[in-house]
């Protein structure tokens, strides 16, 4: 009988390694899908539930889009279901409470939201949980020594009662075009036994609109006992903005291309006129010296 | 002045150009391969972006920027060796004038090159063009450095034409392959009076031209710095600073080519050391002027040290730029001057050795022009990722610099090979006058 060579050994070891290979990867396990639920109340009117959906990959968090995601009040069950959402393309969506949940929220002092996804072919179905107490967030101004201070103050429910939060953190802001502005030099304010955070307000002179008007923010952000509340309170602590009289539609320098200055222009124009007028002719007297050798 | 004693033929045979040997093979093999890693840098940024390179938020102007910068630079000194001199009937600097004419334009290519690398993609050029806003420097820019780059090859072209005749009638290994090239470029060229009259009236009308473009170029370069409200750049000085700086650096990189093509070519009778010497004189004299340039740059802001200045002059003098700073200073502008002020340092030796200085001390004060202002804000960097703080360029930026200064040289060598480096016709004709 014929022995195979060690060639024939060798490439078949090769071919059976690959194919191990290739049902290795086939069967590589479905990655892990994240579901991120937050509770928000937002001045104190209807909550919302904020889903976020995500898998790890290479040690960093990828949004997962079109994952739908029911959301439950305290369980699992139909009489309970707040909604059903698809995440968008950052992996977000929200859903708020339905009137059909009022009873069971009325009567809620403590409780949890339930979310759930079912299997798809690139995920399996997973759950996930937020818990918080009912809780609300107010706003309020008072003068202290002359000064401006502002009054933030966080309650729970206790029974039926309201009763105040303590050691809550809170975040006292005021409203910017693009983001928010601590009102102080702390970036959070503790409420004491009386559910109370005071802070004096130093923004003094920050623009506000034509009539002054400024929109304080207080707000808690994913705290574990109350999840994410905030309310606005709009007073006229700004100074007036002055509409300077820019107007983009004016011939300037940092308008669009179309309304560049006519002095601009004219400079611009003469120079490159001059300038090329010299190339072209000079590439003039080129032809010319061409035409003299060839004749 | 030394004067020659060389008959015309001898002359054209001495000046013809000459086939590459083993070293000049060897030589462009290794340029070649520099400009292949370049490319395939450029390949991998255009492929995935500019996240490649280590250009974040607040460095968004690095290593290119001070490439191209560098390149504007050198290219002035076709404007300074050719249209200075030529304007001002000083004809010891003929045998120099191709070589800096050769330097512009090669550096003005790849100035140009390196923007279009520093947009990222490349269509963004087209759009810039499309779309562009006559209000903006960068706009400036882009017309200036387009118009300098025709005016260049104009000041390449015309001269050359009566050498294109020489060469026509040579044989040769060196220039025989490159005869249909001659034939295109100036088979018409007869030599006739009326000829010579019209070349020399437009030579005489490019010089003039060349001069007030060349100054814009680089001041509309130092513009995109100045006219931006920044720490380092916020300066009415910028203009003048750039220009001096221009020329002490195309000064510098001409007496490194003096040396090179003189030692490869052996040229010594017609690049002698009273041109090295004289040339020495120059350097010393830009030196001294790009120093007092400096000196404001950086005195009158030490001298107050406002806040927002304090930080960025601190990081140049005593910080982490600190050693590149003094370096950039003293190869740049100090040795160089103590090494050429002296006779024995305007041999061509010693020559060649400040002139490598000043060109690599000027790469450097370019980088430093460009980085540490953008890591210098006036509000403060609060919230950003720590890679944003600092700039070091990545294997991509440095392999896309490299390959374009290796491409410059490259284009160099080109022109060393197809055209002669010293104008044959000029030197037959100031022979012929000095003789007379």
């Amino acid at each position: 009988m014929k022995q195979p060579n060690n060639y024939k050994l060798f490439f078949a070891f090769i071919i059976v390694l690959c194919s191990f290979s290739a049902i290795a990867q086939d069967e590589k396990p479905k990655p892990k899908l994240l579901l991120e639920l937050g509770y928000h109340l937002s001045n104190n009117k209807i909550p919302f539930v904020s889903v976020y959906t995500k898998s790890k990959n290479e040690r960093k968090f990828i949004p997962v889009p079109n994952i739908a995601v029911k959301i439950y009040l305290t369980q699992e069950a139909d009489a309970n279901l707040l909604g059903t959402v698809k995440t968008n393309n950052e992996g977000r969506a929200i859903v708020s409470f339905p009137p059909s949940v009022q009873a069971l929220w009325d009567t809620a002092t403590q409780f949890t939201i339930v979310g759930t996804t079912d299997a798809s072919k690139d995920y399996r179905s997973i759950s996930s949980e937020t818990s918080a107490t009912k809780a609300k967030i107010n706003i309020d101004t008072v003068l202290v020594d002359g000064a401006r201070n502002i009054l933030v103050t966080v309650t729970k429910k206790q029974g039926k009662d309201w009763v105040p939060a303590k050691d809550i953190e809170t975040k006292i802001t005021v409203k910017r075009s693009i983001g928010n502005l601590s009102v102080s030099d702390a970036e959070t304010y503790t409420t004491d036994s009386a559910g109370q955070a005071t802070v004096e307000f130093k923004r003094i002179g920050i623009p506000g609109d034509e009539k002054g008007n400024i929109t304080l923010v207080a707000r808690t952000e994913d705290n574990e006992f109350v999840g994410n509340l905030s309310i606005e309170k709009t007073v006229p602590w700004g100074s007036n903005f002055v509409n300077q009289g820019i107007d983009f539609n004016r011939r300037t320098l940092f308008a669009t291309r179309d309304k560049a200055p006519w002095w601009l222009l004219f400079l611009a124009g003469s120079i490159f006129i001059g300038v090329w007028s010299v190339i072209i002719y000079l590439v003039r007297q080129i032809i010319k010296m061409r035409k003299l050798g060839n004749t | 002045m030394e004067k020659l004693t060389l008959s015309p033929e001898k002359i054209t045979a001495d000046l013809v150009p000459q086939a590459f040997g083993k070293r000049g093979m060897i030589w462009t093999g290794c340029l070649l391969v520099l400009c292949a890693i370049g490319l395939v840098a450029y390949i991998r940024q255009v492929t995935k972006g500019l996240v490649v390179t280590n250009m974040r938020d607040y460095v968004s102007w690095g290593i290119y920027i001070s490439n191209f910068v560098f390149f504007v630079a050198i290219s002035l000194v076709g404007s300074l060796i050719t249209a200075v001199f030529r304007l001002a009937d000083v004809h010891w600097s003929t045998p120099l004038t191709r070589i800096a004419e050769i330097i512009a334009v090669s550096a003005i290519v790849f100035a140009s090159l390196i923007i279009i690398v520093d947009m990222g993609r490349p269509e963004r050029f087209y759009f810039l063009l499309l779309f562009g806003r006559i209000q903006s420097p960068i706009m400036w820019d882009v017309i200036v450095i387009s118009t300098y780059f025709v005016i260049s090859l104009l000041l390449l072209y015309l001269p050359l034409l009566p050498d294109i005749k020489i060469l026509l009638e040579q044989k040769g290994i060196g220039v025989d392959r490159f005869q249909k090239l001659y034939r295109f470029l100036g088979s018409f060229w007869k030599g006739l009076d009326i000829q010579e009259k019209m070349n020399n009236k437009a030579v005489t009308l490019l010089c003039v031209t060349i001069i007030p473009v060349a100054f814009s170029i680089h001041t509309v370069t130092s513009w995109l710095f100045a006219t931006t409200y920044r720490p380092g750049w916020d300066s009415t000085n910028f203009g003048a600073y750039f220009i001096s700086g221009a020329f002490l650096v195309g000064a510098g990189g001409v007496v490194v080519a003096m040396y090179v093509f003189r030692h490869v070519y052996k040229l010594e009778k017609y690049i002698t050391e009273m041109h090295f010497d004289r040339m020495g004189k120059i350097v010393v004299m830009l030196a001294l002027l790009y120093l007092y340039f400096n000196v404001n740059e950086y005195l009158v802001p030490a001298f107050k040290m406002k806040t927002s200045e304090e930080a960025h002059l601190m990081q140049l003098f005593t910080g982490e730029y600190a050693a590149m700073f003094w370096f950039a200073i003293f190869t740049g502008m100090l040795i160089p001057i103590a090494i050429m002020i002296f006779k024995k340092g305007r041999k061509p030796l010693p020559m060649f050795v400040a002139g490598i200085m000043v060109v690599v001390g000027a790469w450097f004060k370019r980088y430093l022009i460009v980085t540490p202002t953008l890591l210098h804000p006036f509000l403060p960097m609060h919230n950003v990722p720590a890679s944003y703080h600092h700039y070091f360029p990545s294997w991509e930026e440095w392999a896309i610099a490299i390959g374009s200064l290796a491409g410059a040289m490259l284009v160099i060598t080109f022109f060393a090979r197809i055209l002669p480096i010293i104008p044959i016709h000029e030197t037959i004709i100031e022979q012929h006058e000095t003789a007379e």
